[in-house]
């Protein structure tokens, strides 16, 4: 007769010598089970008690409690061992450490991608001074004497292969970043534990290492994506590269001044649109986003109007419809066909870099075409010559910014090419 | 027996002035190639699906041709009353876009109301994309050349809606254009965007040289 015994059965049980069977347990056996599991005993210790209990001794367990020495110990092979049995407020409280020190680890690695960032100046708000990090009040008596340690973030001692790794120059070595207050807030409501507690037994004591340098390949490169992603002025420009505001651009930039007056009209409708917008839209819940759009860009346009009014008087004219156009432009209402609602501080600076953008290619294509057509730069004649006429036209608007846009899309293409290389080279080495 | 008096020579010149100026619209002062507007919206649309074009079509031509009387009634009967109610300080061309982006608005809410005679799959396709079609430089960059060239209300229904069978026409030239322009023997630099510009920019010189002048801005 066929063995009737599952295959799959046989095949786990080979697997896991280790598994604790016992036969015959009753209700009785598994409390006491788990009352000696409460208390920290050991596996060898249970298994014995039950099978006093049971009354007959458990020949096939035996070796699982205390597996026989080999002859040739596998280095790869993991042989269990009993260790201290934890209870629920220790494990509830040891998974709650590891979360805290998990975000205090990416609120780091977050602060320090940010000090990190080669922008320009006028890119980002204006950096806090570094003199806000406080000294350590005292040092830790568990800070291991590395000769680079405060280039390094405390690493959890069980952890010890995360050590620096010696392509890392000195340069780079930094003060222990301690998330600042108002950094340290924004991940989690949670409180922060206090710094000195040398006293308090903590299984992870404060890990320490550069995070900018332990990032993995896959972050750098997400980070370098997102930093040309929110680069508006040159690598992400609205008009060159993604192809927005094309209609004051082709139809109405033909000489600086007229550029001039654009651009002023777009950094002032797109940076107050976005935040006007953005502040309806936390309101109203991010329901009727292109009504809402449209309609801030529209009652902001009326101050604008009358300040360009001021500005430039019956030079508005000019412009014809491209001005009043410009509040369903989709450079200033092009967000509201998207979902996610930003804070109204990120919104601030998309919306003043997107403006900046735009008025860069204004300007540059503004300048080209009454060059290019009339020899002049803001009235001022260069040459007394016209090159090409039709760059007045809408037709050579057309065809002189998609030329622009050829140019400025391969530049751009080949620094972030040149950028994404330079990561791939520096995290070669890296498995991860 | 009761006669009907029909002046047929009004008639059809009445007939004759709606269409040329739909052709007007359409050809030597299409919304595109002549004035530029509304192309970003082009360029996203032509690589979408053909569905999605008729999809973003027929609200977008719909809008158009209601909103042009009730641009012509705002320009000529709502802002004249308005004018007496002014302050010196605030002129009312600060308001035109707002008065006009709320006919156009408003011709969106006929247009979504007509849209439930379609089945409902297209109907839902063509509401999704109501909003985009209505919120265009197109939409309200002709409300206002109509305003601005005083054009009556039939000529302005004619405009409207030459204006917007002219961006449906441009929509399936570029898109026959792009679908070509992804040969290989582009250079990679003018692949996409700087392709499609230079495109339309040769057929707006054809424009161009058949009209022989600028259009008025």
């Amino acid at each position: 007769m066929p063995n009737s015994q599952n295959r799959n059965n046989r095949r786990k049980r080979e697997e896991h010598s280790e598994t604790l069977i016992i036969p015959h347990i009753t209700k009785e056996m598994l409390e006491k089970a788990r009352e000696m599991a409460a208390q920290g005993a050991s596996r060898a210790e249970i298994e014995q008690a039950i099978a006093q209990m049971q009354g007959t001794a458990l020949p096939h367990t035996e070796p699982a409690a205390q597996p026989k020495p080999q002859a040739e110990p596998d280095a790869h092979r993991i042989i269990p061992t009993s260790r201290k049995r934890l209870t629920d407020e220790e494990r509830k409280a040891m998974l709650e450490q590891m979360r805290q020190e998990q975000e205090r680890r990416e609120a780091e690695r977050r602060e320090e991608a940010t000090r990190r960032t080669t922008r320009p100046a006028w890119h980002f708000p204006a950096a806090k001074p570094a003199a806000p990090v406080e000294p350590r009040p005292a040092p830790k008596p568990e800070k291991t004497a590395e000769p680079r340690a405060d280039a390094t973030i405390q690493m959890p001692a069980a952890q010890p292969a995360r050590q620096p790794e010696p392509q890392e120059e000195p340069t780079r070595t930094m003060e222990p970043v301690r998330p600042e207050p108002e950094k340290a807030a924004e991940p989690a409501a949670q409180p922060v534990k206090p710094k000195a507690a040398p006293q308090e037994p903590q299984p992870a004591p404060a890990p320490k290492r550069h995070a900018g340098l332990l990032r993995s390949r896959a972050e750098a490169e997400s980070d370098l994506n997102e930093k040309i992603r929110s680069d508006h002025i040159w690598l992400s420009n609205p008009v060159m590269v993604r192809g927005l505001g094309l209609a004051p651009v082709v139809g109405a930039a033909l000489d600086g001044e007229r550029a001039l007056i654009l651009c002023v009209a777009s950094l002032l409708l797109i940076t107050f649109t976005r935040v006007l917008a953005v502040a309806v839209c936390h309101i109203s819940k991010n329901r009727f986003r292109p009504i809402i759009y449209c309609y801030a860009a529209a009652l902001l346009y009326i101050p604008v109007y009358i300040l360009l009014y001021e500005l430039f008087g019956n030079d508005l004219t000019m412009l014809g419809i491209y001005l009043p156009i410009l509040i369903v432009e989709p450079a200033i209402v092009k967000r509201m066909e998207f979902t996610e609602l930003e804070p109204i501080g990120d919104a601030w600076r998309h919306g003043f870099n997107n403006g900046l953008g735009m008025c860069v290619a204004l300007l540059i294509v503004g300048c080209l075409r009454e060059f290019l057509a009339s020899g002049t730069v803001f009235g001022h004649v260069v040459l007394h010559a016209a090159l090409l006429p039709l760059a007045a036209q809408p037709a050579g608007g057309f065809v002189l910014v998609g030329i622009i846009a050829a140019v400025w899309c391969a530049v751009v293409n080949a620094y972030t090419e040149y950028k994404r290389e330079e990561v791939r080279r520096l995290y070669a080495g890296r498995k991860h | 027996m009761p006669a009907v008096n029909i002046e047929f020579v009004p008639l059809m010149r009445g007939v004759l002035e709606f269409i040329s100026y739909m052709g007007l619209a359409i050809f030597a002062e299409n919304v595109i190639l002549a004035r530029a507007l509304g192309v970003t919206r082009l360029l996203k649309l032509v690589p979408d699906h053909k569905a999605q074009v008729w999809d973003f079509s027929i609200p977008f031509l719909m809008v158009m041709g209601f909103s042009a009387p009730l641009g012509w009634a705002v320009h000529n009967l709502f802002f004249p009353w308005l004018r007496g109610y002014l302050p010196e300080w605030l002129p009312a061309s600060a308001l035109r876009p707002l008065v006009y982006l709320t006919c156009g608005s408003a011709a969106m809410i006929i247009t979504w109301l007509l849209l439930f005679l379609l089945p409902r799959r297209q109907r839902q396709a063509c509401q999704a994309q109501i909003t985009l079609g209505g919120c265009s430089t197109a939409v309200l960059g002709t409300l206002l050349i109509c305003a601005n060239q005083n054009y009556t209300m039939m000529q302005s229904i004619a405009f409207g809606i030459g204006s917007g069978l002219g961006y449906v026409f441009i929509i399936f030239i570029v898109r026959e254009g792009r679908r070509r322009l992804r040969s290989k023997d582009v250079p990679a630099i003018f692949q996409g965007l700087p392709s499609s510009l230079i495109y339309i920019g040769i057929l707006s010189l054809a424009i161009y040289g058949l009209v022989g002048h600028a259009v008025v801005l």
